[in-house]
């Protein structure tokens, strides 16, 4: 999977590249806007991740340029600035979803497989039913089982379940899951998700099952497909 | 709403136009008198004239000859001098009207004017002639009189137009100074509120308050990048500080992935915390009224907090605390949901966590229909007064990590009064309230500009 990294920040832009290479990423790492352009014309990119201030221009003014220009691959803007306003400006510009300094690279990459997924949900009809290992979640109806057992979920819970179930196997960053579950856009610090982790916890390891989600420290959780 | 301001301008012009008014009346006066006075003297002049060339007359041809100069000064129709003849024996040889025989020298009496039918007051003047009898000239003072109440009625009459004239530009300045004044004072204001683009508007008559208005907004101009500096510099030191710390964080937790030892679990959640401080500073930073203006749409406040207040039920259940909450459905409020949210939870978590356990926080919110009052209120120790008193302040305290509470409580009011609400703390007794009123809509931002 190839990923075009624009980046102003050498040090910044070596130690994502890095990480992302290592998660398996082929990744092209430029340093402006210009460069950027060149390389989604010449290469097949699927998806961007571009800083929001480069030295040659600014990510909002970038992105709503390659939409008029008929460019739709998914684009991830990263920025130092947290403010609401500018995360809203950068959606409207056409982004398709908005990072803030620092990260972790954990985060960063999933918040690409979401947005590659969504991308590829458009072609293909989402289905009613996710399964993840025992776990099989009717989103029609709002339901969950374990191994053929129902689950009692509250409200919150099965939202919860389904965001991670939605990525199985995959780490989900808190930051998406407090944007799903809770639509917040900052992580706060009490421990509302740890506490609702915990509930789901206790209703779905019940007798003889393993434990299904898994924590990653600092990071999210996982839904293990395994289990 | 702006309170009665002493109205300084209106007083000083009030007092100059007394002091002005005092200063023409005793001009007016001074002229009058003077003026009354040089008419008397000239009279007596002419009196005095009069009689020594009758004086004369009476040298050269006697009695006979001063009655003939008499009828031929009378004749002339000079009305305004009478002569009075009386020979030595007392017998009136020449009469006017009833004035008496008087003794020689200057005096004042009145005589019935046969013309007119009324007593008039006159100056006398009264001679012994050679032969004993004595010659009194009378003159009318009528003229005077009537000079006096026409001067009169017209320094009156000029000293009242005066005054309206004066009191009329009194009062055009007074409300042109006020005008312009008011201009300082609602951009002023505007700024205060948080408006920091605001500008006092200039005229184009470029007049004193213009180079005034400009003045301040130069100054203005000035502070605002004086401020956008400050911003730029606490993010870029926010900014420099937070890197290293990630890049700490990042290599220990690398560092145990590549099986170089056991994660210091403990070291990455400083490090987290430390990223998060900056992450709410920053944001200290980044929330202003205009953003708010920006991002603010209506949403449902009461879904919100109850939706909020549900997720930390549990919460605080773990923490061995219990919320409840009593909330009105319905409220509808413009602003910022995340924000708001934030300031939500920011509340809860600092009852949350500076309460015993076993302590009880019950969120409340209300709305009195033009503002809603969220409440965040707790059974713990509280905070005494002086302290709630200093909220706001952003001061490390004893003990680790307590600058954070500060901080988060920080935010929080900076939030409300960027929605330009109010944050303020009570004595729960026991325990703290803090409670913030936000207005459901937000007001259009000062002036005209």
């Amino acid at each position: 999977m190839q990923i075009l990294l624009v980046e102003d920040d050498r040090q910044i832009a070596e130690r994502v590249a890095s990480d992302l290479a290592r998660n398996g990423y082929r990744v092209i790492d430029v340093a402006t806007a210009e460069a950027a352009h060149h390389a989604l014309a010449v290469n097949s990119i699927e998806a961007v991740v571009l800083d929001r201030l480069l030295g040659d221009g600014d990510a909002i003014t970038i992105i709503a340029e390659w939409r008029r220009a008929g460019i739709k691959t998914p684009i991830l803007v990263v920025s130092s600035m947290s403010g609401v306003a500018d995360r809203i400006a950068g959606l409207a510009a056409g982004a398709d979803d908005y990072l803030a300094k620092p990260f972790h690279t954990e985060e960063l990459d999933a918040r690409l497989r979401a947005l590659l997924r969504a991308r590829d949900r458009h072609a293909q009809r989402e289905s009613d039913i996710l399964e993840c290992g025992s776990i099989r979640i009717d989103r029609r109806l709002r339901t969950a089982s374990r191994s053929g057992t129902p689950l009692m979920l509250q409200p919150r819970e099965y939202r919860l379940l389904e965001a991670l179930a939605l990525s199985p196997g995959q780490v989900v960053p808190r930051s998406v899951l407090l944007e799903k579950v809770w639509k917040l856009s900052f992580d706060p610090r009490t421990k509302i998700i740890e506490t609702h982790i915990s509930r789901l916890r206790d209703k779905l390891d019940f007798a003889g099952s393993g434990e299904a989600i898994e924590t990653v420290r600092g990071i999210g959780y996982r839904l293990r497909d395994d289990a | 709403m702006p309170e009665p301001v002493r109205r300084t301008v209106l007083r000083t012009v009030i007092l100059y136009i007394a002091i002005f008014g005092m200063t023409s009346l005793a001009l007016g006066e001074g002229a009058f008198l003077y003026a009354r006075h040089e008419l008397a003297r000239r009279l007596d002049t002419r009196i005095a004239e009069r009689m020594d060339r009758l004086g004369q007359t009476y040298a050269a041809g006697g009695q006979a000859g001063l009655l003939r100069a008499i009828d031929a000064f009378t004749d002339h129709g000079a009305r305004t001098l009478g002569y009075v003849l009386t020979d030595a024996r007392g017998q009136r040889v020449r009469r006017l009207g009833d004035v008496p025989r008087l003794a020689p020298g200057w005096g004042v009496t009145t005589f019935e004017d046969e013309d007119e039918g009324v007593t008039d007051p006159a100056r006398t003047f009264t001679r012994r002639l050679p032969d004993g009898s004595t010659l009194t000239i009378v003159a009318d003072r009528d003229y005077i009189e009537q000079y006096d109440a026409v001067t009169t009625g017209f320094l009156f009459a000029a000293i009242a137009l005066l005054f309206l004239v004066a009191a009329a530009g009194a009062l055009s300045l007074e409300r042109k100074v006020r005008s312009r004044i008011e201009g300082l004072n609602q951009t002023a204001r505007a700024i205060f509120e948080g408006d920091l683009d605001q500008r006092v508007p200039i005229s184009p008559a470029r007049d004193e308050f213009d180079a005034i208005a400009g003045t301040v907004n130069a100054m203005l101009d000035r502070l605002n990048w004086t401020l956008q500096e400050v911003r730029r510099v606490s993010t870029y030191i926010a900014h420099d500080l937070r890197a290293p710390i990630v890049r700490l964080r990042d290599h220990l937790q690398r560092g145990s992935r590549a099986d170089r030892g056991p994660v210091d679990i403990e070291a990455v959640e400083r490090c987290e915390d430390i990223i998060r401080l900056f992450s709410v500073i920053l944001r200290i930073g980044e929330i202003d009224c205009a953003m708010i203006a920006g991002t603010a749409a209506e949403f449902d406040l009461s879904e919100l907090v109850a939706e909020l207040s549900d997720a930390h039920v549990a919460v605080a259940e773990d923490l061995g605390r219990s919320l409840t909450h009593a909330i009105t459905p319905g409220i509808a409020m413009s602003g910022d949901r995340d924000l708001i949210a934030q300031l939500l939870v920011n509340l809860i978590d600092n009852a949350l966590r500076h309460t015993p356990a076993g302590a009880h926080v019950a969120v409340r919110l209300t709305s009195n229909g033009t503002e809603a009052c969220l409440a965040v209120a707790d059974d713990g120790a509280g905070l005494p007064e002086w302290e709630r008193r200093q909220l706001g302040i952003l001061r490390p305290r004893a003990g680790d990590g307590t600058m954070r509470e500060g901080v988060g409580l920080k935010l929080a009011q900076a939030i409300a009064t960027s929605h330009q609400g109010h944050l303020t703390l009570h004595d729960n007794q026991p325990g703290l309230r803090v409670e913030v009123s936000l207005p459901l809509h937000l007001a259009r931002r000062g002036g005209t500009g």
